[in-house]
């Protein structure tokens, strides 16, 4: 029996392609790694992805291998008090570097898949484009309509009047 | 067609705007559309800072408005008064109108260290907010001991609390009979104690003295001091700032699990040295988790750097770490500093503390750059004077940069450096302006240090793009930061420039017309600087 670093196992995406891939590289997924521990005998049945086309797959799996020798995330105090960054490292920023389209398939299928960094990631990818930014220039961004009359835009800059950048 | 941002579920778009601090693209958020105005209201409130707000203002009205969908999502809240050192009655009534209008049980962080807490202001805290997780109060106006007494008031409301900090102000010495009860009653992780002495303070001593212990220490630790052996409070965080620390080995050392904590902060206390030797004595005896030490001298006193190498050699594995004011820095114990090298992601490093001595006379020359910093290669953050030049007059001036460029590239050579904070300013080689065109010498001062940091800049950007062209662009930028320490001033012909004033760049990509990125560095006012890496708070010694 080969040992759990070379065994592989077979993932199937919702358009039905079936995609051979190292189970270390499948269980970054936690929804896979669940998956695999009930079914005991991993690489002999595929595993359906229901809600991740093989485009979407593909691009994930590949943060995957990249990440697989990541270590866990801590569960230290530490990482819960530390503040939260979007500071995104070299090679995940180039990854995030794809259109819009697939930023928001990535994101959802790292939700959907349970792959919490990859969820970060995307997450963080998406808040740094909406810095900075005047709400058209957000709306242009995203290709946004803007669905506020004006009474309604008046409302809501009195409502947040007390908030202010420090 | 891309799937629309408004699209994702709601759930998703909190954990992106949960990555937004800057209250501006929160509020441009909340214009977008309906979808989003949702989400981005909620992290918008889940965090509601007053400043000078009074009652009857249309901040304060508009914060009011409790049928707002935010107004559920608070989740802390701030107050501080417009003056530190005069708060008015106006403030505290808009503070406890928004304390009032809270819902039950919200909160979990209210901090408020500049307001004074009359009785008002605690009957509505205890019976309305009993989940909060962070208090900081400010000094206590009234005497709560006998309605805590008579069952009144129930501190037990107060057992959730993680974080305390003893107000800066103690107004009598109940106060810290309150805090006492508290200290005694929750699970404290994290507990701070700036207690500074003040008119309105206290009569008697607060802090230790030779033949008898001070107030803060006699009734904020009674309950510990009862029992033998000392039933040591074992908390994740302690700071201490400006408490006289001359008599701890008979005091503070025995209140606390040393073993146990994760982070100490000692913030100009009087005397520190004779805590961290009481406390290496317990980690040698007991073992250590300490993650992160810092340390500052309090007025022109130094902490002994053999103090320091014994701290340091008694465990391994700190991940910050920022000394200010050690007597000599070459004399530090570099295997005992070895111990450390790799986990320190946060070194921030300052002889005296003040700026008075420069980093060479102190023994930070390019040899202790590559001895220290070159061999931490997990360094974040690195705040650090470099040794000193003259700011040149221009890109051709033949000013002998060869120590600073050398100390430099050794710390942007670091693979994961996110700022640098620099302590020290060029020194000018010649005035600015002469200041007899006007009267008002403030002016003048003023006139003469916008100048400085105007060729300072004009250097620095120049300067430094060089050297990452140089560098060829092997590991990113970091953040740059200069700003002295309190007293920092630079000699200018005449007169003595105060440098209170950040100066900060940020590295910023374009693309030049031929379609190469370029990198370029680029003033921008301190406030800003979140908006471009969170993470980068400049450390602070």
């Amino acid at each position: 029996m080969a040992s759990e670093g070379e065994q592989t196992v077979k993932l199937v995406s919702s358009d039905n392609v079936e995609i051979v891939t190292e189970r270390k590289v499948a269980e970054r997924s936690m929804l896979i790694k669940n998956m695999i521990e009930d079914l005991g005998a991993p690489g002999e049945e595929p595993i359906p992805i229901m809600n991740v086309s093989e485009a979407v797959l593909r691009k994930v799996l590949e943060w995957c291998t990249h990440h697989k020798n990541d270590p866990a995330p801590s569960q230290d105090d530490d990482a819960d008090s530390r503040k939260k960054t979007t500071d995104i490292e070299d090679w995940d920023q180039k990854f995030m570097q794809v259109d819009q389209e697939m930023l928001f398939e990535i994101i959802l299928a790292a939700n959907y898949m349970d792959i919490k960094a990859l969820l970060d990631v995307g997450c963080k990818t998406v808040a740094n484009m909406i810095k900075g930014k005047s709400p058209e220039e957000i709306r242009k961004t995203f290709n946004i309509q803007n669905d506020f009359t004006p009474e309604e835009e008046d409302q809501i800059r009195r409502e947040n009047e007390w908030a202010e950048d420090r | 067609m891309a799937p629309p941002l408004e699209s994702l579920p709601d759930e998703l778009l909190l954990h992106i705007v949960g990555y937004i601090s800057r209250i501006s693209d929160l509020k441009a958020l909340c214009l977008t559309s309906k979808d989003l105005q949702g989400p981005a209201t909620t992290q918008l409130y889940r965090r509601v800072c007053l400043t000078g707000v009074t009652t009857g203002s249309p901040e304060l009205n508009a914060l009011l408005t409790k049928t707002h969908p935010g107004f559920k999502q608070i989740r802390s809240f701030y107050c501080s008064p417009k003056d530190r050192l005069d708060p008015l009655p106006e403030e505290l009534k808009a503070m406890v109108e928004v304390l009032k209008a809270l819902p039950k049980h919200s909160l979990r962080t209210f901090i408020c260290p500049d307001m004074p807490v009359n009785e008002e202001v605690i009957m509505t805290i205890l019976p309305q907010q009993q989940k909060l997780k962070k208090l900081a109060l400010g000094p206590l106006t009234s005497n709560l001991m006998p309605f805590i007494n008579a069952g009144v008031l129930d501190l037990s409301a107060f057992a959730k609390l993680q974080t305390l900090q003893i107000p800066a102000e103690i107004g009598s010495e109940h106060d810290l009979e309150l805090y006492q009860l508290i200290i005694e009653s929750a699970k404290l992780n994290d507990l701070a104690i700036a207690c500074f002495e003040t008119q309105r303070g206290v009569s008697e001593d607060l802090d230790d003295q030779p033949d008898s212990d001070g107030l803060i220490s006699r009734t904020l630790f009674k309950h510990i001091r009862n029992t033998d052996p000392p039933k040591r409070i074992a908390l994740a965080n302690l700071q201490l700032a400006e408490v006289g620390l001359g008599w701890s080995d008979r005091t503070f050392s025995c209140y606390f699990e040393w073993s146990a904590l994760k982070g100490l902060d000692l913030v100009r206390c009087p005397e520190a040295g004779v805590l961290i030797t009481a406390v290496t004595k317990h980690l040698q005896a007991h073992g250590a988790q300490l993650k992160n030490f810092r340390c500052s001298p309090f007025q022109d006193e130094l902490i002994d750097s053999n103090v320091i190498s014994a701290f340091l050699g008694s465990f391994d594995g700190l991940r910050g770490l920022s000394l200010a004011g050690v007597s000599n820095f070459s004399s530090i114990d570099l295997q005992a500093f070895a111990k450390h090298t790799d986990t320190l992601e946060y070194l921030a490093l300052h002889p005296d503390g003040r700026g008075n001595k420069s980093s060479t006379e102190m023994g930070m020359d390019a040899k202790f750059f590559s001895a220290v910093f070159a061999k931490c290669r997990k360094l974040r953050q690195v705040a650090t004077p470099l040794p000193a030049i003259d700011l040149p007059r221009s890109s051709e001036d033949p000013v002998n940069l060869q120590d600073y460029d050398t100390a430099l590239l050794t710390l942007l050579e670091l693979p994961d450096l996110k700022s640098l904070r620099v302590y020290n300013w060029p020194k000018s080689q010649d005035p600015f302006i002469h200041g007899d065109y006007t009267d008002d010498p403030e002016d003048v001062l003023n006139t003469n240090t916008n100048a400085y940091l105007q060729a300072h800049g004009d250097f620095v950007i120049d300067h430094f793009s060089k050297l990452y062209e140089q560098k060829k662009c092997v590991c990113p930028w970091p953040i740059l930061a200069f700003n002295g320490l309190q007293d920092s001033t630079i000699a200018d012909g005449q007169m003595e420039l105060p440098l209170y004033k950040w100066s900060t760049y940020v590295p910023v990509k374009r693309i030049s017309v031929f379609g190469q990125i370029k990198v370029a560095l680029e003033y921008t006012p301190f406030s800003d600087i979140r908006y471009f890496e969170p993470e980068s708070e400049i450390l602070d010694a």
